[in-house]
């Protein structure tokens, strides 16, 4: 239990700090992949994963949805929504 | 005529703005996580390269030695592009550059903007982002 409130906090924290990449991408209107962070559940990841600043906040617009880097999904707690090369989603 | 390389540099300026500011979101998950990475931390190549995410350890201190002035970055060693910065300091870990002309103004207007930004945002800055973005 402990572990699974662990890996939420992980994740919400890297869900906060893309929010603020986003919206700084956004103000400087960057026209370029952006790096936004793995927002997985291992609190010493730092994968990097690049997408258009739009993109990131289409999946954020949906609340229990998280990107995280291929293969560092957590699948007994969340599904596989959808994939590619650069990213994953997941839902919680 | 005014310089055709300009919005170029302004451009790998910006590039390099942008991963500075996941750096800096970095050394906030450093700070929430303080178990992580608390003495040597794991930040990402702020080189003009936008394809590079090549990790550089450095302790929270380095890394706020270099993030004090908007116009020095952290580079990995051999990501010098010497068209728009020059090398302050190194080591084997990571490089130190300072933009030069335009794109040095470009740096430090933008990180001005974004400490401006945050301030403005304050301790309810998650919510106004969640607004900002989805207006």
């Amino acid at each position: 239990m402990r572990r699974a409130e662990e890996a939420r906090e992980a994740e919400d924290a890297f869900r906060a700090a893309n929010r603020d990449i986003a919206v700084v991408a956004r103000d400087l209107n960057a026209n370029t992949l952006v790096p936004f962070l793995c927002e997985c559940s291992e609190r010493a990841c730092r994968a990097i994963l690049r997408m258009p600043w739009r993109e990131y906040a289409a999946i954020h617009e949906h609340q229990h949805r998280y990107i995280v880097a291929p293969g560092h999904e957590l699948l007994e707690v969340e599904q596989l929504v959808s994939e590619s090369p650069a990213y994953n989603v997941v839902e919680k | 005529m005014a310089n055709g390389s300009e919005p170029r540099r302004a451009r790998l300026a910006q590039n390099e703005v942008l991963y500075r500011n996941v750096n800096d979101r970095i050394e906030d998950l450093n700070q929430v996580f303080d178990a992580v990475a608390a003495i040597d931390g794991e930040w990402v190549c702020e080189c003009s390269d936008m394809s590079c995410a090549t990790p550089i350890k450095t302790t929270v201190a380095e890394y706020e030695a270099v993030r004090a002035n908007p116009r020095t970055f952290m580079v990995a060693p051999g990501h010098v592009s010497r068209e728009v910065e020059r090398v302050v300091r190194g080591n084997s870990r990571f490089t130190v550059v300072e933009k030069l002309g335009a794109p040095a103004e470009v740096a430090q207007q933008i990180t001005h903007e974004q400490q401006a930004g945050r301030r403005r945002l304050g301790s309810h800055s998650r919510v106004c982002s969640q607004a900002l973005l989805t207006a």
